[in-house]
This record gives structure tokens, C-alpha cells and sequence, in this order.
């Protein structure tokens, strides 16, 4: 029963959503991700999606962010094998380690800057939406704005905080250099 | 060139913000952007990077519980940070489904002025006017929220396995029923057409019995409990909003939602009392000149602000 759901309009559009699962950078991978999406997509109980086939294309999107993500996540560790000797090299650690959580709050205070630079009403506005999770049509009477006006907001931050991010990484290419010793006291 | 990136890169956050709420046709035009130029991938990655990002140094900046005090931070980025440190461990608290797209829940939407029904697996069926937005969740036919706006739900009774509608903080289960519920920023209305409706069960589990109306303002004022004739129950189905005595706030409030048009109302007759039956439909200016004479009142419309119902003495200065 759940399998004629999204599973079957998944089969039904596969042209369009291989097509782009190649545009967003699966490269030759289009069709394994496919399979994995339409697996996923099978295991989605069949019940009301306001608009399936925008929902699989949201899922195509978050699964190439997943893989992007993981494979980062490998380089890291390696890194982290090598620099510092019987760190969390199993990966499986949830808690971040002192290292992790300065690089954080580091990252965090170039982000605040960057929104300051943008003007009071923008950084709110995002503050709003990444922080507190407020939906945009609830942020626009908020503010007295319109809707488009919040989307233009978020747009203009999310677009710093590209330009932000990849100023950081060129300055520093990889991302975890640890060089602030004596503050690994607190990692598990 | 470095030009080109930066506005390569507010093109790529426009689709970010974009896709949130995307329909097909943005994601194929989406498809077509990415593919005009490869520039276009990296450009969108970074964006959903940096929002990606984002979660996690605010979760990894948040202290561990097990933390040491003599962890030497910069007393500096503390105090920068504090800010976003704070909101990152309410965020926490509160959980990242509610901001982030997961897979258990799923959210259904109407625009304004749109009605929709949906039947869950085990016959139950949810009616959502204009402008709600109700989440379920995957493989749990027997929860539902109310984020915004009015629906109405017919529930089939499981003894052992109640419905449970959350608005908020509250909750109402069922007992074998049909209610509607109307969540606005100013609290929160149930009427009972059909069974039993218990409200917050547990806390104070106020019985609802079919014939009632519970209505809860946000501000934290009492609950008022009264009587509603069981057929108006959810009467915007058949495109007709009964009322009882109800303030004319409401009234303002039901019309919007159901026509997708603002509709403010002036202070002083906010609180003035309506009985009657109203039908939607027909044109619009039509509509609000009828509306003008059962309600005894003075409609105007303005471009900008939609339909403005004031007294009519005031109106005639």
C-alpha cells in the first residue's frame, strides 16, 4: 500500500530528478543516488505530501548535502588521526571537544560581525529565522515587512555568510589546525 | 573573477531561500540554473554549507555538560557568543525538527482562501481552511499540530490508541468526535460537533462534550467554556461562517482566512456582538457591500491594506 506513493511518482519522474541529481554535482553517481532516493522514498509511509514530486527533489538535495557532508567528515578525522595522537579517531564522539567548541565560537563571532556589517534589521532577521526557527510569513508582521522583504533579508545574509565562509577557508584551508594546546583537558 | 562569484553567490542564496518552500516548477528551473554553468553547484553548495555549518558550531559552541570550568575560552568570544550560545541550546531544546526539514514530520499548507481535506490511513479525515498549516508525522496516524490557522477533524475512535491534536503547548485528544480548532496569535477555539474532546489530558482535562466551546487566550487569561450549536461546527466546509454571539474581531479574522484577503477591524467595534449566518462567495465587492448591511456597518477597501470594517458613524464623520 505504501509503495504506490512516493516511491512510484519517484519512478515516474526519474528523468527529471536524474537530471538534477546530475546538475547538483552527482556526476556519474546520478543513477546509485537515484536508487538510494527511490529506496528512501520507500520507506516513506504513504500519507498526505502537500507536493510529492517537490519533496523528492527536496530529498535529492539534502542526500547530495548528506554525501558532501560525510565526506568531509572523513577528511576531518584523518586530520585529526594525524594531529593529534589518541584523539576521537573512532569518530564516534558527540560530544565536541574543546578544540572543537573554540573553533566553533570562533566561527561564530565572524558570523556576528559579518550580520553587524549587514545592518541591525537584516541581522535580526536571520537571527529570527536560523536561530529562534521562526517561519518567514511569521517574521514579516514581526517586523512590519513583507514577505518578499524577509526573503530579500535572508537572501542578502545567507549570501555574507557564502562570501564569509569562503574568505575563512581560503585564509585557512583546512579548517582544524590544531594549534591551541593545553585546552584538550576536556575532550572525552 | 571575484565579482562574478559574489553575485554568483547572492544568485545561489536567492535559490536557497527559494527552495525552502519550493514547488516542482522551481526545482526544474533550479535544475536549469545549475546546469547554465558549473560555477552555479559550488556557489549553491557553499550557501547550503554555510547554513549546514551554522547548526553545528552553534551546537558544538554550546558547553558540554561535562565540562570542566578551568576550560580556558577567551573570555572575549564569550562574551560574543553569548547571544548565539544561548539560542543554540534553546534551539536544541526545542528541537531542530521544528526548524530544519525532517523526516518524520511533514507539514500540510493552505494559501489563503484555500480548502483542503486530507484522509489519514485509518479513515480519519482532517478538513484545513484557508491559510493553516498543520504537521504529522510519518507511520503515526494518530497525532497532528496545529501551527496556524482552522481545521476540522472527524476522528475515527481507537480506545487504546487516541488521537492527540498538539496546539502549542496544549492538547486535545479525542474520545470518538468531530471538532474544529482555530489557532491565531491571540489563543486558541475548539468546538466539539461530535463525542468528547478532552483538553489536556493529564494537566487540567477539561471535558469537552459535543455542543461546547472552548476558548483560550494567549495572554494567559482564563479559559471560557459555552455552548455552540452542533451543526455550525466547521460550517466554512459549505462556504458559510455561523456565529453566535461572537465578536466581530472574529468575524474580521474568519472572513480573512476564508478569502484570503486582510480584513482589519476598528477598535471600537471590535468587541460588538454578531448573530447570524454568513455566505461566501460571489465577487468580492459584492460580498463586503452585504456584509456591510447585515453587519451594520461601513466597509472600505483600500489598496494597500485590504478591507477596513468601521463603524458607520465614525466612517461618516
Amino acid at each position: 500500500m505504501s509503495t504506490d506513493g512516493l516511491a512510484a511518482i519517484a519512478i515516474r519522474n526519474r528523468p527529471a530528478l536524474i537530471r538534477f541529481l546530475e546538475a547538483r554535482g552527482a556526476g556519474v553517481d546520478a543513477e546509485d543516488l537515484f536508487q538510494e532516493l527511490w529506496m528512501r522514498a520507500e520507506t516513506v509511509l504513504s500519507g498526505p505530501i502537500a507536493e510529492p514530486l517537490a519533496y523528492l527533489y527536496r530529498m535529492a538535495d539534502n542526500l547530495m548535502l548528506d554525501r558532501r557532508r560525510a565526506a568531509q567528515r572523513r577528511i576531518r578525522r584523518d586530520d585529526q588521526w594525524n594531529a593529534v595522537t589518541g584523539g576521537n579517531a573512532g569518530g564516534a564522539s558527540d560530544q565536541p571537544s574543546a578544540e572543537q567548541i573554540l573553533l566553533a565560537r570562533e566561527r561564530l563571532r565572524a558570523v556576528d560581525a559579518k550580520l553587524a556589517s549587514l545592518g541591525e534589521r537584516t541581522a535580526a532577521i536571520f537571527r529570527r529565522y536560523r536561530i529562534d526557527g521562526i517561519r518567514q510569513q511569521d517574521i514579516a508582521p514581526e517586523f512590519g515587512i513583507s514577505l518578499s522583504s524577509v526573503e530579500k533579508h535572508l537572501q542578502k545574509a545567507y549570501a555574507a555568510l557564502a562570501n564569509l565562509r569562503a574568505s575563512l577557508n581560503a585564509d585557512s584551508p583546512e579548517l582544524r589546525r590544531p594549534d591551541i594546546e593545553g585546552t584538550r583537558d576536556v575532550a572525552g | 573573477m571575484l565579482q562574478d562569484e559574489t553575485i554568483i553567490r547572492a544568485e545561489a542564496a536567492a535559490w536557497f531561500m527559494r527552495l525552502r518552500g519550493g514547488s516542482e516548477s522551481d526545482w526544474i528551473a533550479f535544475t536549469a540554473w545549475l546546469e547554465q554553468n558549473p560555477a552555479h553547484v559550488s556557489a549553491y553548495e557553499a550557501v547550503a554549507e554555510t547554513d549546514a555549518d551554522l547548526g553545528s558550531w552553534l551546537s558544538d559552541s554550546a558547553p558540554p555538560a561535562f565540562s570542566n570550568d578551568n576550560a580556558h575560552a577567551p573570555r572575549t568570544t564569550k562574551y560574543f557568543v553569548a547571544g548565539w550560545v544561548a539560542a543554540a541550546t534553546a534551539a536544541l531544546a526545542i528541537g531542530y525538527q521544528t526548524m530544519l526539514p525532517s523526516m518524520s514530520t511533514y507539514a500540510v499548507e493552505t494559501r489563503a482562501g484555500q480548502h483542503r481535506a486530507i484522509a489519514l490511513s485509518d479513515g480519519t479525515r482532517i478538513d484545513l481552511n484557508g491559510d493553516t498549516r498543520l504537521l504529522l508525522r510519518k507511520g503515526d496516524n494518530r497525532f497532528a499540530a496545529l501551527d496556524r490557522g482552522e481545521a476540522a477533524f472527524t476522528v475515527v475512535h481507537h480506545a487504546d490508541k487516541p488521537f492527540t491534536l498538539a496546539i502549542g503547548n496544549d492538547h486535545l485528544q479525542d474520545v470518538g468526535t468531530v471538532f474544529n480548532v482555530v489557532r491565531t496569535p491571540y489563543g486558541i477555539t475548539t468546538e466539539v460537533a461530535e463525542g468528547t474532546v478532552l483538553f489536556n489530558p493529564g494537566q487540567q482535562a477539561i471535558r469537552l462534550e459535543a455542543g461546547k466551546m472552548l476558548a483560550i487566550s494567549s495572554d494567559g487569561g482564563a479559559a471560557q467554556i459555552g455552548d455552540i450549536r452542533r451543526e455550525t461546527v466547521a460550517a466554512w466546509r459549505r462556504h458559510q461562517l455561523v456565529y453566535d454571539h461572537a465578536p466581530l474581531s472574529k468575524v474580521a479574522d474568519d472572513i480573512s482566512r476564508n478569502l484570503a484577503v486582510p480584513v482589519s477591524i476598528a477598535p471600537e467595534i471590535a468587541n460588538r456582538m454578531f448573530s447570524g449566518v454568513i455566505k461566501l462567495g460571489g465577487n468580492q465587492q459584492a460580498f463586503f457591500a452585504r456584509l456591510a448591511l447585515l453587519l451594520d456597518v461601513n466597509v472600505s477597501h483600500r489598496k494597500n491594506s485590504g478591507w477596513r470594517v468601521a463603524s458607520r458613524t465614525s466612517a461618516s464623520r
